[in-house]
């Protein structure tokens, strides 16, 4: 699956309904569309998906995590050939 | 779906209540005392300051701005609104609902002059999306915990019990031998030596030693008289007093433990414990001895070395910080206003951001 695929699919099982032609450069943190459960989920995910150890004091989550292209930047950048 | 931001007018309180039993407790009544004792008795703050989202004229969400009053250096005192208490109902979740409820809760603080506002009782959950709108994170409690108790033999049973699928039996076992936290405590009904202890807190008395101390200067709450009255009557928790006196008081350590049914109502905290380096100790010792509790909690980010060394030497360990749930427990502080955009964020000559600068207690929280 495709990282931007799983990154919807996460967010979707957390309960938020995604439109099915949102933009990968959508926001989904300032604009509200995550709530707190489904940012939490995300992180969850986010540290299993990088190998933990995710440190939330070292980036500005709503900037670097805002849409589903930069998170998928994100994760790619910090999963060390496993995404 | 439509929803409505307002502030709180004392009608809805029923509502607040029943609301309520999403997050504080299952009980609308335990949970009404909970609101009143919270922001309508809170010394700290002259009025309630509470968010609330309506939708079709049912209240669906909550925000409340808790009122503290901290102290730096010199004494000056510095009102903090500390926001707490977020719930929405679950079908209205993912809506932009909690965004829009704590936007307004913090304009609502600048509107009324606040310059910070201070997070302590942040779950990981809430820690984590604060972290997403604008709250920053001076550093972690450092939990530390002690769990001794049960005996190995015991534990045994109770593994074997639940590996073959009766759970409830052992849960049972245990709380045979395990009874209510304060159970063992409460049998010490004459201390030994110097120490005693009660139900009742003895807040002039404990403010009086508080003022008495020394005190480096470390952003702190105050705990006058008055705070200290009206601060353990919280309806959601029990306290225990262990207290040492030689010629009036000298020291005091404060105990809690949770009452909601979805609580670990197991564990014990140390909500504050004041008194020199001999007192501390020896109030630690007598609750360790007489409470033998199944596990006991502090925080040890404010303490000094000689205190986290008493607490080591004691048996607590700093609980495990592996995930981000683990570490998703800490000090969050906020900038309200044109202060957020400040080059640093002070109070007093105290820097917010700096842990280093904090005296926490989890007295100052309402996981205590």
């Amino acid at each position: 699956m495709a990282l931007r695929d799983e990154i919807r699919r996460v967010i979707e099982e957390s309960g938020v309904v995604l439109a099915p032609d949102l933009d990968d450069d959508a926001s989904l943190i300032r604009s509200g569309v995550l709530d707190s459960t489904a940012l939490f989920q995300l992180v969850l995910w986010a540290e299993e998906r990088t190998g933990g150890g995710l440190d939330l004091t070292t980036f500005e989550l709503a900037e670097d995590w805002d849409t589903v292209a930069k998170l998928a930047a994100f994760i790619a950048a910090r999963s060390n050939g496993r995404a | 779906m439509g929803y409505e931001i307002i502030a709180y007018t004392p009608e809805l309180d029923a509502a607040i209540a029943q609301l309520q039993t999403h997050l504080w407790s299952e009980d609308a009544a335990r949970n009404a005392a909970y609101l009143a004792w919270k922001y309508t008795h809170n010394p700290c703050a002259p009025e309630p300051m509470i968010t609330l989202a309506l939708s079709d004229g049912k209240l669906v969400g909550m925000r409340g701005l808790f009122g503290m009053l901290w102290e730096v250096d010199d004494a000056a005192v510095h009102p903090l609104p500390c926001p707490e208490d977020l719930v929405v109902l679950p079908e209205h979740r993912n809506r932009g609902v909690m965004s829009r409820i704590m936007h307004a809760c913090l304009d609502d603080a600048a509107r009324h002059g606040y310059r910070f506002a201070v997070s302590l009782s942040a779950g990981p959950v809430t820690y984590v999306s604060s972290l997403a709108s604008g709250w920053r994170a001076p550093g972690s409690y450092q939990l530390m915990v002690r769990q001794p108790s049960m005996s190995p033999v015991l534990q045994g049973v109770r593994t074997l019990l639940r590996g073959r699928g009766l759970g409830r039996l052992a849960a049972a076992l245990g709380r045979r031998f395990a009874p209510g936290p304060f159970a063992h405590l409460d049998r010490m009904n004459t201390g030994p030596g110097a120490v005693t202890v009660s139900r009742m807190p003895r807040p002039a008395d404990m403010a009086a030693l508080v003022a008495r101390l020394a005190w480096d200067g470390r952003i702190r709450h105050v705990r006058d008289a008055r705070y200290l009255a009206w601060r353990f009557q919280n309806p959601l928790h029990e306290y225990r007093f262990l207290f040492w006196d030689e010629g009036g008081l000298q020291g005091y350590l404060v105990l809690q433990r949770y009452l909601a049914k979805w609580a670990d109502r197991t564990r014990v905290n140390i909500a504050d414990w004041e008194g020199d380096e001999r007192v501390r100790a020896a109030l630690l010792a007598a609750a360790l001895e007489h409470g033998r509790f199944a596990q006991l909690s502090t925080w040890s980010a404010g303490a000094t070395e000689s205190t986290r060394a008493v607490l080591h030497d004691a048996g607590f360990a700093l609980a495990p910080a592996d995930d981000v749930r683990g570490r998703s427990q800490g000090l969050l502080v906020r900038g309200l206003g044109e202060a957020a955009g400040g080059a640093r964020w002070l109070l007093g000559r105290r820097d917010l951001l700096n842990i280093a600068d904090w005296d926490l207690r989890m007295l100052y929280s309402m996981m205590a």
